[in-house]
C-alpha cells in the first residue's frame, strides 16, 4: 500500500503518460505522507469500446485507490484531489470525465517487504531504511 | 475459509509455477488457520506488462491479497503472511520487496 487503480478506456492512454502519471501520484503520495517512494503502485486497467469503469460513476476514466487507515480526513481530500488533477493535467482529460475514490485498510493486515506495515504516524526508522535501500 | 487474488505482472513469474504457489498457498493457509485445504480459494490476475508500476517504474511486484471469512488474531495473521511470503520468494525466486501478502478480515 498505497495501491491506485486507475480505470480507463482501452487505448486511451500511452506508455509514456501512464508511466507520468505513475511517477506523478508518487510524488504526490509520498509528498503528502512521508511514505518510501517504493510503496506506492499504480496500476492501469483498461476496459474495451463500448464497456465502463465498473464503477458508480458517470465518468469514462475513474481512480480507486487503497491506503493506510488513520490519516486525517482533510489530507485524505486533498490526496484525492491532487491526484486528480495530476492524472486530468497529464492525460489533457476534461475533469468532468474521472471521478475517484480512497478506500482504506489496516496497515497491520498487510507484509510488504518481508514486514508489517506501520500504521499512519507509527513509522520507524527501518521504514526509511528499507526506502533508501531501493 | 480465504480467498486469495494473486495479481501477477506480465511475464514476471512462470505460467507453470501457479499450480505449485496455489497448492502451497492452501497447504500453508490450512495449517496455520487450522481449515481444511478446500476452504481456500486462489485466483490469478494479470498485470500486462508497462501498465504496472511501482515507485514511477514499472513493477515486477506480486500482490497476494487474502479476504478472510472470520477476524483473525494478529499473531496468527504475522504467522501466516510470514510462512507465504517465504514460500512465495523461495518457489518463484523474487525478492522480498517484490511481493506485496495480505489477509484482511471481513468489513
Amino acid at each position: 500500500m498505497p495501491y491506485y487503480k486507475c480505470i480507463v478506456p482501452e487505448g486511451s492512454v500511452e506508455f509514456d503518460k501512464r508511466q507520468e502519471v505513475a511517477k506523478a501520484f508518487t510524488d504526490i503520495h509520498c509528498g503528502s505522507t512521508g511514505a518510501p517512494r517504493t510503496f506506492v503502485h499504480v496500476e492501469f486497467i483498461e476496459y474495451p469500446a463500448g464497456g465502463d469503469t465498473g464503477y458508480d460513476a458517470d465518468t469514462p476514466f475513474y481512480m480507486d485507490g487503497r491506503n493506510r487507515a488513520g490519516r486525517p480526513e482533510e489530507v485524505k481530500q486533498k490526496l484525492l484531489t491532487d491526484l486528480i488533477a495530476a492524472f486530468v493535467s497529464i492525460t489533457g482529460i476534461s475533469p468532468e470525465d474521472i471521478a475517484g475514490r480512497i478506500s482504506e485498510g489496516k496497515a497491520s493486515h498487510t507484509m510488504e517487504g518481508g514486514h508489517i506495515l506501520p500504521e499512519p504516524g507509527e513509522e520507524g526508522p527501518e521504514w526509511y531504511e528499507h526506502a533508501a535501500a531501493d | 475459509m480465504i480467498t486469495f487474488t494473486c495479481n501477477l505482472q506480465e511475464g514476471v513469474i512462470p505460467d507453470e509455477l501457479r499450480p505449485t504457489l496455489t497448492a502451497e498457498l492452501a497447504r500453508i493457509s490450512a495449517s496455520v488457520l487450522d481449515i481444511p485445504a478446500a476452504d481456500v480459494d486462489v485466483g490469478y490476475y494479470f498485470v500486462r506488462h508497462g501498465f504496472g508500476f511501482r515507485g514511477g517504474e514499472v513493477s515486477t511486484t506480486s500482490t497476494v491479497s487474502g479476504q478472510l471469512s472470520e477476524p483473525l488474531d494478529q499473531l496468527t495473521r504475522v504467522e501466516l503472511l510470514t510462512q507465504i511470503c517465504d514460500m512465495w520468494c523461495a518457489k518463484t525466486g523474487c525478492a522480498v520487496d517484490e511481493v506485496i501478502v495480505s489477509a484482511r478480515d471481513p468489513q
